[in-house]
């Protein structure tokens, strides 16, 4: 263990298994007094949803990780303006859901197909192969829907956020955003129970 | 509870929240509900991790790429650290000059005359400048040179007036400067 006084000195401290188990409310705390190298266990921890959300508003991985590298800049200059009540993704999902609208200048639309799929490694399950059809119909409905209702469901399914989360984020109320969610699950329903009877009748 | 009812409040769930205990009482006795039920489950956990794992946003070097961004981001993180402290002793330093000499911390603390000052005096030229083309001395000074003095009086007072301004502003000039900054700060922020 690392006494928290060499927190200061980079890389060997943000990388030991105690610092890697902070929570991030903790880090935020210890980050805000001054131990700014934690910061990089956030940014470890949610680069990689940033950077998805990134390719939604960007089609160059170059303009991508600008975007990633202003979010997480912002974040660090709002800091202090987290309030600790809510999940820290969520709060920074926020932020990087208005700097790409910003910087884009795209109105709240989100370009679903840009990102790349590549094969799940564990290929050939009935999960992967559920889960697939779930990521192609509700991709589908993302681009199907008009704004703000696709960024609702995209959010939702594809960073786990909450109805509340997704309401915060997007600037629009829950109940609405509730009915976006469940008429998205409506119809990967359907598509589900429709797959199942061409599987039955298959057999 | 139908089955329609049990299928809506499933619909409704939110991403990690569990069915109420009506709904699970009708999945517990609903084979038809409970397959579908477990279906959707299957079909949507995972989803997000599911892209994570997978090589979702670019090529093989992936990995190394995200580091280096995180490299950049950090260094920005501690430039920005560096400039709060540096400003916070720079403004501590700002500090101590102002309290040394009394005279420099009249009123109002921002320069070695305040504000209000500054303006009220402003105030009583500009009063000064409306007034005087109809005092009885300028109508004395009209009478005698026998010639319209509207114009050149108009461009010295101009003079004047900018000066003054700019003597405020230059003596000011890193106080409105940080003024300006919060403004800016507090726009961008709404
Ligand atoms: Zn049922």
């Amino acid at each position: 263990m690392q006494s928290q006084h060499e927190s200061n000195t980079h890389d060997t401290d943000t990388e030991s298994p105690a610092a890697l188990e902070l929570s991030d409310v903790v880090i935020v705390e210890r980050v805000l007094a001054g131990e700014v190298e934690l910061f990089r266990i956030l940014v470890d921890r949610y680069q990689r949803p940033v950077y998805r959300l990134g390719f939604r508003f960007f089609r160059a991985v170059e303009d991508v990780e600008d975007y990633v590298q202003d979010v997480f800049l912002k974040a660090y200059l709002r800091l202090s303006q987290f309030c600790r009540r809510g999940r820290f993704y969520s709060w920074l999902m926020r932020i990087a859901y208005t700097h790409g609208i910003d910087r884009s200048g795209r109105k709240k639309s989100l370009v679903t197909t840009e990102y790349l799929d590549s094969p799940d490694p564990r290929q050939g399950t009935e999960e992967t192969a559920l889960r697939s059809l779930a990521r192609e119909e509700l991709r589908a409905a993302v681009a199907d829907l008009p704004q703000p209702a696709g960024a609702c469901v995209d959010l939702f399914f594809f960073f786990e956020l909450t109805h509340k989360e997704v309401s915060r984020i997007v600037g629009i109320r829950v109940n609405t955003v509730k009915s976006h969610i469940c008429r998205a699950k409506r119809r990967l329903r359907e598509r589900l129970a429709n797959t199942q009877a061409e599987a039955y009748y298959e057999v | 509870m139908k089955c329609e009812q049990a299928m809506e409040a499933i619909l409704r769930l939110d991403n990690g929240a569990e069915p109420d205990a009506t709904t699970q009482g009708h999945l517990s006795n609903c084979p038809r509900c409970r397959a579908e039920y477990s279906q959707l489950r299957r079909a949507l956990d995972g989803l997000t991790k599911s892209l994570e794992n997978a090589s979702d946003v670019s090529a093989p070097d992936d990995l190394h790429r995200r580091k280096q961004v995180a490299d950049r981001i950090m260094s920005a993180v501690r430039a920005e650290a560096e400039r709060v402290a540096a400003r916070q002793t720079d403004s501590g330093s700002q500090l101590r000059r102002q309290t040394a000499p009394a005279s420099q911390n009249l009123a109002g603390g921002t320069g070695w005359i305040a504000y209000s000052t500054w303006i009220s005096v402003g105030v009583l030229l500009l009063l000064g400048i409306i007034v005087l083309p109809y005092t009885e001395g300028f109508l004395f000074l009209r009478g005698v040179m026998e010639r319209d003095l509207d114009a050149p009086l108009a461009l010295t007072l101009g003079l004047v007036m900018s000066g003054y301004w700019a003597l405020f502003i230059g003596t000011h000039i890193a106080d409105l400067r940080r003024r300006l900054r919060r403004l800016h700060r507090a726009f961008s922020r709404a």
